[in-house]
């Protein structure tokens, strides 16, 4: 009785530091449509995330409690609500993201003002209430009904960690186009709209053309912040119903699944840091040839430099294998910039030569990989000038002038000798 | 023509000056020529070690003008020098060298 006891209680042990990470709050219009997304969250249990559902103005609803967070990521399953319930607000919200929590929000053609300020706060501009997607061209007919709303989109990132695998099947889409400025350094576009789609408000009055058109429009635009928080802006909530996950649908003539399942839970996956999670750690640097960590350099010295990096899936760490994580070695600006050189087993690590110019530099790693988490480590190192007794004591090119010296000293020393004993 | 004669002239009686000053011509002409291998020199490499350029080069000129001021003493011919004794002379001539070539290596780097 006594070992059943504890092995409950160690089994409960175990499964709440397996949980540690991986709270999920789930914000619906009310419990009960929880059952629409039955597959979606069922995947996300099974990867590990423990996942609890709340309506969206619950007034019991709160994300902080004594100065903790609760939970460590949320998902926003209610395109239409005006506000929250209980403590929450965007600003809570913000600061969610702020302390490096993930929110995964998805909204659709009702979205609300208040929802469409979050967006914006994330940094996804959420086209107007009332817009949607149009394609006469790329559009899917499910169950025999032809939708020109409902896009078959299979534009998707070149980033295998945020998407997965290439899918053979379109993902399937009905909602509101979002787009990111063109040079944005944080917000990439993980699914966009085919060449041939626009964005349209269906009003009695003559709307001035949009600018949403295209590739122009994003369907799926995830943030990574500088902190690494990540933000997913899903235009459509229906992506992520099982009516969605399970259709058979018509595009252009040719009948096809879908590949909104795999694609989904791969995205929230990598939105709650559980895919892509890069670290890096142990960064160090030595003379070659000394192994101890020198307080500085002298100029032209040899020296290497070496950081280890992992990346994290799923709880597991393994080492993390890339060609383009880059050096710099900087004071004001970079003398030396090189690509690490890594051994397969995560050390990252690169010989170079110190530049002949005496002062503070650092070493700067800033590495921000679509997909994977960013890596800034920097590290300050005084390099000092030769000492005077490390100069070459004799110069090569001075060799005439040494020896017209001397040889002017034996010139001497020969003209004493004849005129003191000459006759 | 007349340079002709005037060349010839100095040469007959250049041979009759004593031994010893023409000796101490040809060490003239030695570090004459020394410097102007060490001008050459510069003017083909550059001035890099520029204190050994001027270290080895005044160490000649220098050489040279201690060397003029003894022939000058010693010289039976000059008069102006009559009181000082050709011992004399060789004397502040070793001590004027010793200071020069303390100056020169010291200059050399």
């Amino acid at each position: 009785m006594a070992r059943q006891l504890f092995f409950a209680l160690g089994l409960l042990a175990i499964l709440g530091l397996a949980s540690a990470g991986k709270r999920v709050l789930v914000l619906l219009p009310n419990v009960n449509e929880a059952e629409k997304y039955s597959k979606f969250f069922g995947s996300l249990r099974d990867a590990g995330f423990d996942v609890t559902f709340k309506g969206v103005r619950d007034s019991s609803l709160k994300l902080k409690e004594y100065g903790t967070w609760l939970y460590d990521d949320l998902v926003l399953f209610a395109p239409k609500s005006e506000g929250f319930g209980g403590s929450v607000d965007q600003q809570t919200i913000l600061d969610f993201v702020d302390s490096g929590h993930n929110v995964l929000l998805a909204v659709n053609t009702d979205v609300s003002e208040a929802l469409r300020n979050l967006a914006a706060e994330f940094g996804v501009d959420v086209d107007d209430r009332g817009s949607k997607v149009f394609d006469h061209f790329n559009h899917a007919t499910l169950d025999g009904q032809e939708d020109h709303t409902l896009i078959a989109a299979g534009d998707l990132v070149d980033a295998p960690v945020m998407v997965g695998g290439p899918y053979k099947e379109p993902v399937l889409f009905r909602g509101v186009a979002s787009t990111i400025p063109g040079d944005s350094e944080l917000a990439t576009v993980v699914l966009g709209a085919p060449s041939t789609a626009y964005s349209f408000v269906k009003s009695g009055v003559q709307e001035p053309p949009t600018l949403m058109v295209g590739s122009a429009i994003s369907l799926v635009t995830a943030v990574q912040a500088r902190n690494n928080a990540r933000m997913v802006v899903a235009g459509s909530l229906d992506m992520f119903t099982d009516k969605f996950f399970d259709a058979l649908v018509t595009v252009n003539g040719a009948s096809s699944h879908t590949a909104n399942w795999a694609f989904t839970v791969t995205l929230a996956r990598w939105a709650f840091q559980d895919r892509g999670v890069l670290v890096a750690s142990n960064l160090r640097h030595h003379l070659l040839g000394s192994d101890e960590q020198p307080w500085g350099y002298r100029v032209n010295d040899d020296v290497e430099f070496l950081v280890d990096v992992v990346e994290v899936e799923g709880g597991v760490s393994k080492p993390y294998v890339a060609d383009d994580i880059q050096l710099e070695f900087i004071m004001l600006n970079p003398y030396i910039r090189q690509p690490l050189q890594h051994d397969g087993k995560g050390t990252f690590s690169l010989r170079f030569k110190v530049p002949d110019v005496y002062g503070v530099f650092k070493y700067f790693v800033d590495y921000s990989h679509r997909g994977y988490s960013y890596i800034k480590l920097t590290h300050q190192v005084p390099v000092r000038p030769f000492k005077h007794n490390e100069y070459e004591r004799f110069l090569t090119c001075a060799y005439p002038y040494y020896a017209s010296a001397i040889s002017v000293m034996l010139a001497f020393f020969g003209l004493g000798f004849f005129f003191l004993y000459n006759k | 023509m007349v340079v002709a004669a005037i060349v010839n002239a100095f040469k007959e009686e250049y041979k009759k000056s004593p031994v010893r000053v023409k000796v101490l011509d040809a060490f003239l002409v030695y570090a004459l020529a020394t410097a102007g291998v060490q001008f050459a020199y510069m003017m083909l490499v550059g001035t890099f070690p520029f204190n050994a350029f001027l270290a080895g080069f005044l160490s000649c000129i220098g050489f040279f003008a201690l060397t003029v001021c003894l022939r000058m003493q010693v010289d039976p011919a000059n008069k102006d020098f009559a009181g000082i004794s050709p011992e004399r002379a060789f004397a502040d001539y070793c001590l004027a060298n010793l200071v020069l070539h303390l100056v020169v290596w010291n200059y050399m780097g």
